[in-house]
């Protein structure tokens, strides 16, 4: 079964005349790694809000086609239940904490609390959390005194907490800096290592090149290229269409046009590494 | 011509120390890009700048002028700022209206009014966004808005606090030809940023902050070649460099150039 | 246990303050609060209003050093301006047969003055008491009890969130004021100087509330907001002692009596 199927997706904001999203179709698969690549304005964060379900239901608009979660369309689903479905995080880390708490641990119990989770059951879990995400030494302080990175990870823990089987997340390092960027990796790491299914909108194109299984590339409202995460990202055509791609791509391509081709285009610096070694092999670096 | 920082500490007014002993001279003309950690003290550097924060102790002196002695608003004729946030900056209902605010504000005659601003708005590529609300640009095209309605005021230095987050690869690019067209209109400019690819491509000279001090002043190859800068600082070489470390070809910044030592 | 531990295990039983005041239940505060003012008030003596001012500070003053200082700040500052206008005002202008003094309008009377200083007491006491119920309430426990009602969990939520919204305005306003002097808007200075750099920033500032708060609706749908069931709570609040009930029907029964005995003919 389809984690979240997409069926001819057609959608004007409100107020606007031109498709945020025009024809998109697209199924994702349960347990797999999904990265959305795309400029800015082509529709990723459109994609998210659909997915997440407030679109129409939040944002209004004009929506043709549907949106499928675990087979049902999203309107047919109670918000309740499918907030245990799908799990949204997205940039902002001030906007994510919900100033209502002043501590971290009952922060993120909040979604338990609006679940009716029992209270024992909603220690245990906040406890284990808050110690699996590297944040338990966080727990008592006041979310609204931290830093962006450190929000950001209670966000993630907030919504980790409800324990739901998709993770959308827009754009999560965007306000950080490289070591909050780390910190929320290793947490989506975290995710891919229990077999969720993610569907992950980056700029940080190198890292994603690391997670992900499949890449859909999005430009003016359109799918223009999806597929494993390699073909995607060792398509040089991406480059002419103003997608970011990794160093390591632009490196490999650079080495065949110098006749010194690496076989494969490397999309880590790992496979670089190995790529180059290999070439190399005999002769001195 | 300089902005120079003499002995600079600075300390909020709660006690925390947030700058040290900061020594640095910016010529005009000079591009740099300031890098580290968040908490590393890069924005109170950059405030101490343009006037937005006053030495605890030391002199911040810029074009031979103290600024202790004036206000922000003065030194802002001479060191423009955009914030990180554009949403702290932008306060016009129309694009046109932000970008034009500096040069009405100072009271310019309307020709050359309308010359600054569309020259900003095609400099920064948002001439097709002049009238409209600036609350319906997307986030990443509102940064250069900010950038535009700053530009306008033609100052000699101009700081750019992380302009490339969440940018895309055309909004990159921009910035790359307009910090190449500020070189060769002997405009300085000061970028804190956390993208190293960003500063291995576009400057030559790169100052390290952590921990309230300037650790590092040099060429991104000398930066990048210090271990204990990068782990101080907690910075990461730009992915080619990365490679061509592992590879033992030392720190190569650019990828035609491994491509050539292979 | 450390002390992370003894933090969490402090959510499995009722949380306490450690303070007798503060440990009272919100309704019983609120019960007290009205009361006491509604009673003082109607029973109209100078010096029932008096007592209430008083009780008022002894109250914040058993609540904890901090609240103490807290309320006394705020609370003198705004009786001292209430009595100072209102036995004034009256004192001046009110007519009354008992003369002291003339010149023009002006004319100080013994029934004035008297006048001013019972609408003063009056305003006074009934101030004082909400201002000390809000200050030996926290906010976070009077929702839970609210909620404990059946309010739903956006009402807790808007007043909750509305507090630390006025502190993040509190920052986005300073931050915006920087960033103007940043463009060369004088913001230091005169009054005048400093309010013409600080009113067309107002327009943005909350249009950036307001959109922030899109973000953060988002934010709370993504943790089951709109949940339909009764939610649980993480912090609780201790179950309201019996003898806080029969102190709150007992004063109740005071205040009602001495109100009808007063009324009677």
């Amino acid at each position: 079964m389809n984690s979240i199927s997409l069926k001819n997706i057609r959608y004007k904001y409100p107020l606007t005349d031109h498709y945020a999203l025009d024809g998109v179709s697209f199924d994702f698969e349960e347990g797999k790694f999904y990265g959305i690549i795309g400029p800015n304005g082509s529709g990723k964060s459109t994609i998210c809000n659909l997915m997440k379900g407030l679109i129409p239901s939040f944002y209004l608009g004009d929506l043709e086609g549907t949106v499928e979660v675990q087979g049902k369309p999203v309107d047919e689903w109670e918000p309740e239940k499918l907030c245990t479905k799908v799990g949204y995080i997205f940039q902002n880390p001030f906007t994510q904490i919900s100033g209502i708490r002043d501590t971290v641990f009952e922060e993120i119990a909040i979604g338990l609390e609006n679940l009716g989770i029992d209270k024992e059951q909603m220690i245990q879990k906040a406890e284990e959390i808050t110690k699996r995400i590297g944040i338990y030494d966080l727990i008592e302080k006041n979310p609204n005194e931290l830093s962006g990175g450190q929000r950001q990870r209670v966000a993630f823990a907030s919504i980790l907490a409800m324990d739901t089987d998709i993770y959308v997340i827009d754009e999560p390092t965007s306000q950080l800096d490289p070591d909050g960027t780390e910190s929320v990796f290793k947490i989506i790491r975290s995710l891919k290592e229990q077999k969720k299914t993610v569907i992950l909108v980056e700029h940080k194109i190198e890292l994603m090149a690391k997670y992900a299984d499949e890449i859909i590339v999005l430009k003016d409202g359109k799918i223009i290229k999806s597929g494993p995460a390699r073909e995607v990202l060792s398509d040089y055509d991406l480059v002419n269409k103003k997608v970011a791609v990794p160093q390591t791509v632009l490196f490999g391509h650079e080495m065949e046009r110098a006749g010194k081709s690496l076989g494969k285009l490397p999309i880590t610096i790992d496979e670089a590494e190995v790529c180059v070694r290999e070439r190399m092999r005999g002769e001195q670096l | 011509m300089s902005i120079e920082l003499q002995h600079v500490h600075f300390r909020y007014p709660d006690g925390t120390l947030a700058n040290e002993d900061l020594n640095l001279v910016i010529h005009e003309g000079e591009r740099i890009a300031i890098v580290g950690q968040n908490g590393a003290g890069k924005t109170t550097a950059v405030k101490l700048m343009n006037g937005l924060h006053k030495p605890t102790e030391g002199e911040v002196i810029i074009n031979g002028i103290n600024t202790r002695n004036k206000s922000t608003a003065q030194i802002s004729g001479m060191v423009g700022y955009v914030f990180q946030n554009p949403d702290d900056q932008i306060f016009k209902n129309t694009v046109r209206d932000e970008v034009e605010f500096w040069s009405r504000y100072n009271k310019l005659d309307e020709k050359e009014i309308q010359s600054r601003a569309e020259w900003a708005a095609k400099l920064c590529d948002i001439e097709k966004y002049l009238d409209i609300n600036p609350y319906e640009i997307p986030y990443s095209t509102k940064k250069f808005v900010s950038i535009a309605a700053v530009l306008t005021a033609r100052n000699p230095y101009l700081i750019l606090d992380e302009p490339t987050a969440g940018q895309d690869v055309a909004g990159v690019e921009c910035l790359s030809k307009l910090l190449h067209y500020m070189e060769q209109d002997g405009k300085s400019v000061i970028t804190i940023t956390h993208d190293m690819e960003f500063v291995a491509d576009n400057f030559k000279r790169v100052v390290v902050m952590a921990h309230g001090h300037i650790i590092a002043d040099g060429t991104p190859a000398e930066i990048f070649a210090e271990e204990s800068i990068l782990s101080e600082a907690k910075i990461k070489k730009p992915q080619i460099c990365e490679l061509s470390t592992r590879l033992g070809l030392g720190n190569i910044m650019k990828i035609e150039t491994l491509v050539n030592k292979l | 246990m450390n002390s992370k531990e003894k933090f969490i295990n402090s959510f499995r039983n009722a949380k306490l303050h450690g303070n007798f005041i503060l440990d009272l239940n919100p309704f019983t505060k609120l019960n007290c609060a009205f009361a006491i003012f509604l009673g003082a008030a109607l029973l109209g003596h100078y010096w029932t209003r008096l007592a209430v001012i008083i009780i008022c500070y002894v109250i914040n003053a058993l609540s904890g050093k901090e609240n103490f200082k807290r309320f006394v700040k705020l609370y003198s500052f705004v009786a001292f301006l209430f009595f100072f206008f209102l036995i004034g005002l009256n004192t001046c202008f009110r007519p009354g047969e008992t003369l002291y003094w003339e010149w023009g309008i002006i004319g100080i009377t013994k029934e004035g003055f008297f006048y001013g200083l019972s609408m003063a007491l009056l305003i006074n006491e009934i101030c004082g008491s909400i201002m000390s119920f809000y200050m030996v309430t926290p906010m976070k426990d009077i929702m839970y009890s609210v909620e404990r009602l059946g309010a739903p969990r956006a009402a807790s939520y808007i007043m909750l969130a509305s507090m630390q919204s006025i502190i993040d305005l509190g920052k986005s306003a300073n931050t915006i004021m920087e960033s103007q002097s940043a463009r060369g808007v004088e913001t230091s200075g005169n009054l005048k100087t400093r309010a013409k750099a600080f009113v067309p920033i107002l327009f943005p500032l909350f249009l950036g509330a307001i959109a922030g708060t899109e973000e953060k609706t988002v934010a709370m749908e993504t943790r089951a907001f709109s949940a339909n069931r009764k939610p649980t709570h993480m912090y609780e609040l201790r179950k309201t002692p019996a003898l806080e009930k029969v102190f709150c029907v007992f004063l109740d029964l005071v205040v009602i009596i001495s109100v009808v005995w007063r009324f009677l003919p």
